[in-house]
């Protein structure tokens, strides 16, 4: 991962659009598809999306900090909205398999919620994602903030990157 | 940075209360609309309901023909002497030994059962018909007795008219027509899947008590549902107005295998009951 750059009065450098390889924009744009990808693959349960998000993460990581700013957004901010999903599912099951609970309002008011929530988290990861494929950042209210410190913040900046320097062997 | 995190992370709580809340908010009008329906429903006094009854009855006796063989009389009381000493709460009782509930068979090919308000339950011969032994009928019988004791009738009409609509017909007009239309709206409308459920499992625990295997009712339903695949029959109107789901059935199974004891079938020549009910608009 590139090492941070500063601006004159010690501000944090943000890569600007033209700056960016085609390939990281690319990158970026994925961690949102990924999303899609993993319910057009066919994986309804959504914490199996959440493992696809977390291995596209890791995958991505080390390239760019844009890149991999966007992958731990898109991360996230897939959690909350997985547990949720999560609830509908496991209620499902309790009512389908385990028949001691049945489809009464309080399942229905919650499913109205989850689909509200995941419209709303749809359209901002729409949003961000053609953001990120121009090279844009994009900011997820709270969500983006973190992702932010985590690459570009203090925290990032008092992170002093390894320096690898190649030995010879033991004894030499 | 920190204090722009902490405001956006509070923004997000207050959006998640309002979420929580506005759910709350929901499910508790939900729960008020459904005690309004309760009160509503008692707005409507029994010796009103039972002046419903006999509109309806004569009705109905005006426009079909009632079954009065007494072979098929006797195996309906028969019935109705094993199940109804097993209810408790009936709302229709004037004493111990009037249930207050009656059942009328009419000569229709439809595959139906009706429950009108004041305990009134209407069998059509068709529906008898098509069960196989007396033990399923009873578990017809039974379900419709679960719609009865839980007024789903009345708390249709109440649906349907509201309440100062259904007690100014009762206590005023008495119209063929109105009443023709109230008795036609009670049997094309279906009840709802809670009230359906709650009449099987009043229909389960009725079985049970009165010796019978609860999974007759799934029976029932089984061999409705094939005959309306296999025979795409379109007089199966008991499957309309009572959705039958594979989750009904499987209920029913399930309450059945856990039925201990032996089963005390009834004392009836079944198909001297069929033969001797009317054939002359039978179906085949």
């Amino acid at each position: 991962m590139e090492a941070l750059k500063f601006t004159e009065d010690g501000r944090v450098k943000l890569p600007q659009p033209h700056e960016l390889s085609a390939i990281e924009k690319d990158d970026a744009m994925g961690a949102y598809l990924m999303m899609f990808a993993a319910w057009g693959a066919g994986l309804p349960l959504p914490l199996l999306n959440l493992i696809a998000a977390v291995i596209y993460f890791f995958i991505n990581k080390k390239q760019s900090r844009f890149v991999a700013f966007h992958a731990y957004q898109s991360l996230i901010t897939q959690i909350p909205i997985s547990i949720l999903n999560a609830g509908v599912v496991f209620w499902l099951i309790a009512i389908l398999f385990f028949k001691y609970l049945s489809f009464d309002p309080p399942f229905f008011i919650y499913l109205f919620f989850v689909i509200f929530w995941n419209l709303i988290y749809t359209i901002f990861s729409l949003v961000a994602c053609a953001k990120a494929r121009k090279g844009q950042f994009y900011y997820f209210i709270f969500f983006g903030r973190i992702a932010f410190e985590q690459y570009y913040g203090e925290k990032a900046q008092r992170k002093k990157e390894k320096e690898v320097k190649n030995i010879p062997p033991k004894g030499y | 940075m920190k204090k722009a995190l902490y405001k956006e992370f509070s923004f997000l709580l207050v959006i998640v209360a309002v979420t929580v809340v506005l759910a709350v908010i929901m499910t508790h009008m939900i729960e008020i609309n459904q005690e309004r329906e309760g009160k509503e429903e008692k707005g409507i006094s029994i010796s009103l309901e039972l002046k419903l009854r006999d509109l309806i009855k004569r009705q109905i006796e005006m426009e079909s023909r009632t079954v009065k063989n007494n072979v098929v009389i006797d195996s309906i009381e028969k019935i109705k002497a094993r199940l109804l000493p097993n209810i408790e709460n009936n709302p229709y009782s004037s004493s111990s030994s009037d249930s207050g509930i009656e059942i009328m068979v009419i000569d229709s090919a439809l595959v139906n059962a009706v429950t009108f308000p004041g305990g009134f339950i209407v069998l059509f011969s068709g529906l008898i018909k098509r069960s196989n032994n007396p033990e399923e009928l009873a578990a017809v019988i039974a379900h419709e007795l679960g719609h009865v004791i839980n007024r789903d009738s009345v708390k249709l009409l109440i649906r349907q008219f509201g309440v100062a609509l259904v007690v100014s017909v009762l206590t005023g007009s008495e119209s063929s027509l109105v009443i023709e239309y109230i008795m036609k709206k009670i049997i094309n409308t279906s009840f709802s899947r809670q009230q359906e459920e709650m009449a099987d499992q009043f229909a389960f625990q009725l079985l049970i008590k009165s010796r019978l295997k609860p999974g007759r009712l799934a029976d029932f339903f089984k061999q409705l549902q094939i005959e309306r695949e296999t025979r795409s029959i379109k007089i199966l109107e008991y499957l309309n107005t009572h959705p039958t789901t594979e989750s009904r059935i499987e209920k029913a199974e399930a309450v059945s295998k856990r039925f201990e004891g032996v089963e005390e079938t009834f004392d009836l020549d079944w198909h001297a009951v069929k033969r001797a009910l009317p054939s002359i608009f039978d179906v085949r």
